[in-house]
């Protein structure tokens, strides 16, 4: 019944072509971006499947208005519930990213700070030097004592 | 690295004092005279987290060991590396005490004491005894819930779970050099709640501390119960976390 519904309601040019386009414009801009370098491949990935579910709407726009029958809701709702949907998923996985990031950049600093030192302590003491590096030269071999 | 023993005397253990300092340059010195006078036996570290002005200088002027980030990760961070750096040179007990002058020295023999009799971590409380160091009302009640709380979640009674004046055993310090909260002022807390998670044994012992005498506090008055809120909001989300994967009696945590 729903299914006949939807199979006679006339496709506007709008509703095959905003999607393709969309799905086009997000593919060329994303293989631009990876050609520059700019973007990695794992979020390469995110956008181009992205770009396929959307010209998947494309080819075949009775898609969306099947979606929108069985929610109940407008065509226009079912787009924007869809989008918002798919922009929270990327909005996540961004935010474990960066989590993830924050923590490598923390071990990162420290491990400088730590190595930093040890560079300090091996190298010979430089009378050239100003005298904060002499004092910390004497604490490193207190240290060690 | 070799597991030391944990009965040896107060004296044979190797002891590093870790001070964080944001912007210390006005109570550094006497920070670390103070230490020395009362741990003469401790190394220091001071941790430097990218202050704007002459910390690095002023401690590298008073002798002491200096790790100074690159940049800045609040004090998490770089009490973390100064427990790095006492587990990557076999220190038996680390102490963490501000750079900011409120902690009294005379106090770390106390807290070594709580580590030789097989404490993995010894807490220095201003509420045990009849405390010197005054709140404002609301803070103070903010202080009792926050304290309430995570004597919920640790099973065992804190009455000071914010004190930064700590001191760590081998084991606390293996498991702090992995694994040490990195959350904007909860540090202190989510530290007791993760050690607690993971078997290490904490212990309060009474000490006084001075108010702050140069510099500007994290937890001043107004701020306080806010700042509360945020550490009690932290430490629900951590009880949501699993744990990581860490055997308290072997010598490798990852």
């Amino acid at each position: 019944m729903i299914l006949a519904e939807v199979t006679e309601t006339k496709i506007t040019v709008f509703q095959w072509l905003v999607p393709l386009l969309a799905a086009l414009v997000v593919i060329g801009v994303t293989v631009e971006l990876v050609r520059r370098r700019k973007l990695r491949d794992e979020y390469a990935l995110v956008w181009i499947g992205a770009s396929v579910a959307l010209l998947a709407f494309g080819v075949y726009p009775r898609l969306l208005l099947l979606i929108s029958e069985w929610l109940g809701v407008y065509y226009l709702t079912t787009l924007f519930l869809l989008v918002f949907a798919f922009l929270c998923l990327v909005i996540l996985y961004l935010s474990t990213d960066i989590s993830r990031m924050a923590n490598k950049q923390c071990r990162m600093i420290q491990k400088i700070s730590l190595l930093e030192n040890r560079i300090r302590q091996l190298e010979p003491k430089d009378p050239g030097k100003d005298s904060e590096i002499e004092s910390e030269d004497q604490e490193s071999t207190e240290a060690e004592a | 690295m070799s597991q030391t023993s944990q009965s040896s005397t107060v004296k044979s253990s190797r002891v590093l004092v870790i001070v964080p300092a944001y912007n210390e340059q006005g109570t550094l010195s006497r920070v670390v005279k103070d230490i020395r006078t009362f741990a003469p036996s401790a190394d220091i570290v001071v941790v430097d987290d990218a202050s704007t002005d002459l910390t690095v200088r002023c401690a590298r002027h008073e002798g002491v060991l200096v790790l100074d980030l690159p940049c800045n990760l609040g004090v998490g961070g770089a009490v973390q590396v100064g427990y790095q750096y006492a587990e990557e040179n076999g220190y038996d007990i680390a102490i963490q005490f501000d750079g900011d002058g409120q902690h009294r020295a005379e106090r770390i023999p106390t807290l070594l004491e709580a580590i030789e009799q097989g404490a993995d971590l010894a807490v220095g409380s201003r509420m045990l005894k009849k405390a010197s160091f005054r709140f404002s009302s609301l803070r103070f009640m903010g202080s009792r819930l926050l304290a309430w709380i995570t004597s919920q979640m640790l099973r065992q009674p804190i009455t000071d779970p914010t004190s930064g004046f700590r001191a760590a055993s081998h084991r606390a310090i293996r498991f702090f050099a992995a694994h040490y909260p990195q959350s904007y002022l909860a540090d202190t807390v989510e530290a007791l709640v993760w050690a607690s998670k993971h078997q290490l044994r904490i212990v309060e012992v009474p000490v006084r501390m001075r108010q702050r005498v140069e510099g500007d506090s994290a937890t001043t008055n107004s701020k306080g119960i806010w700042h509360i809120l945020r550490i009690i909001l932290a430490i629900l989300i951590d009880s949501l976390e699993s744990n990581f994967e860490w055997n308290p009696e072997q010598g490798e945590s990852r």
